[in-house]
């Protein structure tokens, strides 16, 4: 609850200080970020433990800055974040950074599950008609789920829109067996 | 005719081509605390207040405080199986439990669903367990009695149906006594009965069923149990789902009676949920709301107008005293709620004085118009009576000589006293009620012993059964005229020379 908050309330402290320029190069950054975090499972913990000493885990954390384009904003974030033994929150607040910037874009992010590999124009078809249903411009993620059987689950962070044949054999049985109540 | 695999497959790919399908938009928000019965989501910014909001492994809760940047949700189910990261799906529905006469008989939890292992509820409808109380224009004073079979309530405390009385006294006074009495007199009648046990142990309740069933009070009967060992969420949630099923007999134009049984003990799971859900606490911790709690409740109970039917739902809220303290907060907020108080005394129940109420702090604001007529002119002077009898008692005490009408004031209440005593589980017919009453009313009994009482009511009552069964039918019917009068003072006379 506390991280979300927190979160929340320090990626609404960078896009204060973020320029119309650095706001393009951000998601960039963010994703470099989020790649390091999802390969190296490790690096979180090892930066946030007391085990290390804390000049070895801001130098640590800032040979992932150095790849980036807007180096101060995240030093800055991560030398704060590390002092206050909050660097288990940067994921959080990079989610939440950029729900916000593509928000500000009018954008969305949308994770979109399907049974098996779907043609381009079928794919345009379903991102059309998300568009109308979000109304909004939508950054397109595709996932193969062969559990879903047939049809499409689309996700945002706070939707979820399910054409799947999974769901629909679900509300069947859930018919049938309220039938036979 | 054989229909060949190609066929199939053709017919399938024809009907799988023509197959719509229908695109379910959920909102979700995320699990970021959950213990003791709550959880908090992130997210679900459109969330209403009192909607059920799905987790996964279907456990449903309800949407209570929507603050800033959460959303405070109750659990009905098992909390355990709810983690921190979890989606949880808006329903878009306010929480609903099934109604109907397929409820009848059965024991059910606060959510409607069936405890009694007699198989799944083929219910006629769902409704919310919240709704709005109906407004004047839909209701109409209270005017048919509801007899509860005792003869202290029906004399000095008459109900009526779509009346709110409260039952108010310390632990083990005999309040449930009085509600388990009051549905077991309602046999053979048209009033429908719910028993709502809230925060009660399961084998009080189980006592109470097996009494019920054993009186044949049960097919008449809904219970729902949302027990001590059940969440406060539940708890909190029951009595309003026995109201839903009540006012759905109300709504036919039927009658029905709903006992909460009790509402300290919901007053004080609201409470916990409260403040577990970080509401400012205010008198002995409770939140702000807590009159609101119960005012909405019990303002659900009605008389409807003819026009919907006049269907009633009556309420019987129970309340439990420490110490006969009659204004801690919640038994003071009920009382200004209800329609009236039966207060059942510690002292009285020890003294052998059962059912314990206490005439003088008992009070029906609205039942005496609704008090049968034969009853109503046997009664008038009953509460006076007891009352003088209660002040000079206290008098007799210091030994000083008394004079002769004092005397007779004394004997006369102490044998009002004894005819009010009734025994647990034997609710008597509004007629022999009435003829006891009159009996002592005209002082026949005064010169029987106090405890020869008892004796002379169980020959009335056989003579009465064997031999004027037509005339008790009648009797009942209207006002006590002089002919009806001195009938029934022959009788008396016969019973006791009989003895």
């Amino acid at each position: 609850m506390k991280n979300i908050l927190a979160a929340q309330r320090y990626s609404h402290a960078i896009i204060y200080e973020l320029t119309a320029k650095e706001i393009n190069s951000i998601l960039a950054d963010i994703e470099i970020m989020s790649s390091t975090i999802k390969n190296e499972s490790e690096f979180v913990n090892t930066v946030n433990s007391y085990l290390y000493p804390i000049d070895k885990r801001i130098e640590l954390a800032l040979e992932v800055s150095k790849r980036m384009t807007n180096k101060k904003i995240w030093n800055n974030l991560f030398n704060i974040l590390i002092k206050k033994h909050r660097f288990n929150i940067i994921p959080a607040i990079l989610i939440d950074l950029e729900n916000e910037i593509l928000a500000s874009k009018n954008q969305v992010k949308v994770e979109l599950s399907v049974a098996h590999q779907l043609p381009d124009n079928l794919l345009d078809s379903i991102s059309i008609e998300l568009k109308k249903i979000l109304e909004k411009d939508i950054i397109l993620k595709t996932k193969i789920d062969p559990e879903i059987l047939g049809g499409f689950v689309a996700t945002t962070d706070s939707l979820i829109i399910d054409g799947s044949i999974k769901n629909h054999l679900i509300k069947l049985l859930k018919m049938k067996s309220k039938n036979r109540k | 005719m054989k229909i060949q695999p190609d066929e199939i497959s053709s017919i399938l790919r024809d009907k799988i081509k023509e197959l719509q399908l229908d695109i379910d938009i959920t909102e979700t928000g995320k699990v970021v605390q959950v213990g003791d019965g709550i959880a908090r989501v992130y997210g679900m910014d459109n969330v209403m207040a009192g909607e059920m909001i799905q987790f996964p492994s279907d456990i449903m809760g309800m949407a209570l405080n929507l603050e800033e940047d959460n959303v405070g949700c109750i659990i009905f189910g098992e909390a355990e199986k709810i983690k921190e990261g979890d989606i949880a799906k808006r329903t878009k529905k306010i929480l609903q439990v099934p109604v109907g006469e397929a409820m009848l008989g059965r024991v059910v939890n606060a959510l409607g669903e069936p405890l009694d292992g007699k198989g799944v509820i083929k219910a006629e409808k769902y409704t919310p367990v919240e709704r709005k109380a109906l407004g004047v224009i839909e209701r109409q004073p209270v005017k048919e009695p509801l007899q509860t079979g005792l003869k202290a309530i029906d004399s000095m405390i008459p109900i009526g149906r779509g009346q709110r009385e409260l039952i108010i006294g310390d632990r083990q006074t005999g309040k449930t006594a009085i509600a388990v009495d009051t549905i077991l007199n309602q046999k053979n009648t048209d009033v429908i009965c719910i028993y709502v046990a809230i925060g009660q142990k399961k084998s009080s309740v189980a006592k109470i069923v097996n009494i019920l069933e054993a009186n044949g009070a049960m097919e008449y009967s809904i219970i729902v149990i949302a027990s001590a060992a059940e969440s406060a969420s539940l708890q909190y949630l029951s009595p309003y789902s026995g109201c839903a099923m009540g006012e759905y007999f109300r709504d036919k134009g039927m009658h029905a009676l709903i006992i909460y049984d009790d509402l300290s003990k919901h007053a004080v799971s609201y409470r916990e949920l409260s403040l577990l859900l970080r509401r400012p606490p205010g008198r002995e911790a409770y939140p702000g709301d807590v009159f609101y709690l119960h005012s909405r409740l019990l303002e659900r109970a009605s008389k409807l107008n003819d026009e919907l039917g006049g269907g009633s739902l009556t309420a019987l809220p129970i309340i439990e005293t420490q110490a006969d303290d009659l204004t801690a907060y919640i038994p003071t907020n009920v009382i200004s709620i209800t329609d009236g108080q039966i207060f059942l005394n510690s002292r009285l129940f020890h003294s052998g004085i059962r059912p314990a109420i206490n005439a003088g702090l008992s009070v029906s604001r609205v039942g005496g118009s609704a008090q049968l007529k034969a009853m109503k002119s046997v009664t008038g002077q009953l509460r006076v009576a007891l009352a003088q009898y209660a002040e000079l008692e206290a008098f007799s005490k210091f030994g000083s000589d008394l004079d002769k009408a004092t005397q007779a004031q004394l004997t006369r209440g102490k044998r009002l006293t004894e005819i009010l005593k009734q025994a647990q589980y034997s609710p008597l017919s509004a007629a022999k009620q009435t003829f006891i009453i009159f009996m002592a009313n005209e002082g026949y009994l005064d010169e029987v012993e106090t405890e020869d009482v008892g004796k002379v009511e169980e020959e009335l009552y056989s003579t009465l059964d064997s031999e004027y069964k037509e005339f008790m039918d009648n009797m009942i019917k209207d006002k006590l005229n002089d002919e009806t009068k001195d009938a029934m003072r022959k009788i008396c006379e016969k019973v006791l020379k009989k003895l």
